[in-house]
């Protein structure tokens, strides 16, 4: 550990903990997403002829739900780029 | 990786204006001179190609505003068409091209703004329509203890809406500019060297292409594969920019909307 400034080693765990923000937070809204394209699949299989309003709800859907995985994104930009702990 | 940036253009006084700022405006302009040539001269018989155009742009946020929010909100539908026509146009501002125009959505205070629009619209909303002794008293549903919950919960949706669409289109934006620089190397030109590269490989193929049917196989698929080389970056670039550009940009701009609408007739 000899040479590494704490500036350094800060820079270090902030790119750590934007890796592990992002990872983290992108397994829910996968899930999610795709449980949501599942169902969106059955109900399009089982009701064709609503097709279009049923793509347009999943996709509504899954961009709300989406919204816990941006969260996490936000955190990472944060750690990367405007360094709040030095 | 130079990721574009929120830089202050000028000064008026000590006021700061940002490249999001001047984009902004231009876009606004624009949107203004497109609506108000739409909506001018419009006629009850005989109507032209424009008023048609108008027509159908009214009647699809119309009737959107109409199914979720009710028909005693349809004074709303300046505002959600107004909100919608900008957030689209913005979010696919990215699309013009890499370095030239920088999403103004793609800046925290953009979003921020619409969702503090929609925030005070909200409270105005529940105010106008329950009378504000049952708009306090909501507050205190369904415990008095429950207040500092339902102050909490009201403010997280202007902050939900802000952070949903920055964060998209900021991840967007940075994960372009990320494969720019992997395909191309250089962050500023890849628009033209992408196009410099379709040029190249026109006139390639249009040179060999009639000596293409004597060649030897092997040169055959050497040309094929330069070809392919030339158009990768292209090929690449244009599927990024169709997803985050074109897909999630309106994909964000109409889940704003329909968020907000929600929330005003909650």
């Amino acid at each position: 550990m000899e040479g590494i400034t704490g500036q350094e080693f800060i820079y270090a765990c902030s790119a750590i903990g934007a890796g592990l923000a992002v990872g983290l937070a992108a397994i829910g809204p996968g899930i999610g997403e795709g449980f949501a394209a599942g169902k969106g699949v059955e109900a399009v299989s089982r009701q064709p002829e609503a097709r279009s309003s049923i793509i347009t709800t999943m996709l509504m859907g899954q961009g709300v739900s989406e919204t816990t995985g941006i969260y996490g994104l936000v955190i990472a930009l944060l750690l990367l780029f405007a360094h709040p702990f030095g | 990786m130079n990721i574009p940036e929120v830089s202050v253009g000028f000064y008026i006084g000590s006021f700061p204006i940002t490249n999001t700022m001047i984009w902004t405006w231009v876009i606004l302009g624009l949107l203004s001179v497109l609506f108000i040539w739409l909506g001018s001269g419009l006629k009850v018989r005989n109507i032209g190609k424009k008023q048609v155009v108008a027509e159908w742009i009214y009647s699809a946020v119309g009737n959107m505003v109409r199914d979720t929010m009710g028909p005693d909100h349809a004074f709303f539908i300046p505002y959600i068409l107004a909100l919608f026509s900008f957030l689209m146009v913005s979010n696919i501002s990215g699309f013009w091209g890499l370095g030239i125009v920088r999403p103004p959505t793609a800046d925290l205070a953009t979003p921020l703004a619409m969702a503090i629009m929609t925030f005070i619209l909200t409270q105005w909303n529940h105010i106008r329509v329950n009378g504000i002794g049952t708009y306090l008293r909501s507050f205190l549903e369904p415990f008095p203890i429950m207040l500092p919950m339902n102050i909490v919960s009201e403010i997280a949706n202007p902050v939900s809406l802000t952070f949903r669409m920055f964060g998209n289109l900021l991840g967007g934006l940075i994960i372009t500019t990320m494969i720019y620089g992997l395909l191309v190397g250089a962050n500023t030109m890849p628009v033209w060297i992408a196009v410099g590269s379709v040029v190249l490989c026109v006139v390639l193929v249009g040179r060999y292409f009639t000596r293409l049917k004597g060649l030897p196989k092997n040169k055959k698929a050497g040309l094929i594969l330069l070809a392919a080389l030339l158009f990768l970056p292209l090929a690449v670039t244009s599927f990024v920019h169709f997803y985050f550009d074109l897909f999630a940009g309106i994909l964000q701009a109409y889940i704003f909307c329909l968020l907000s609408m929600i929330f005003i007739s909650a």
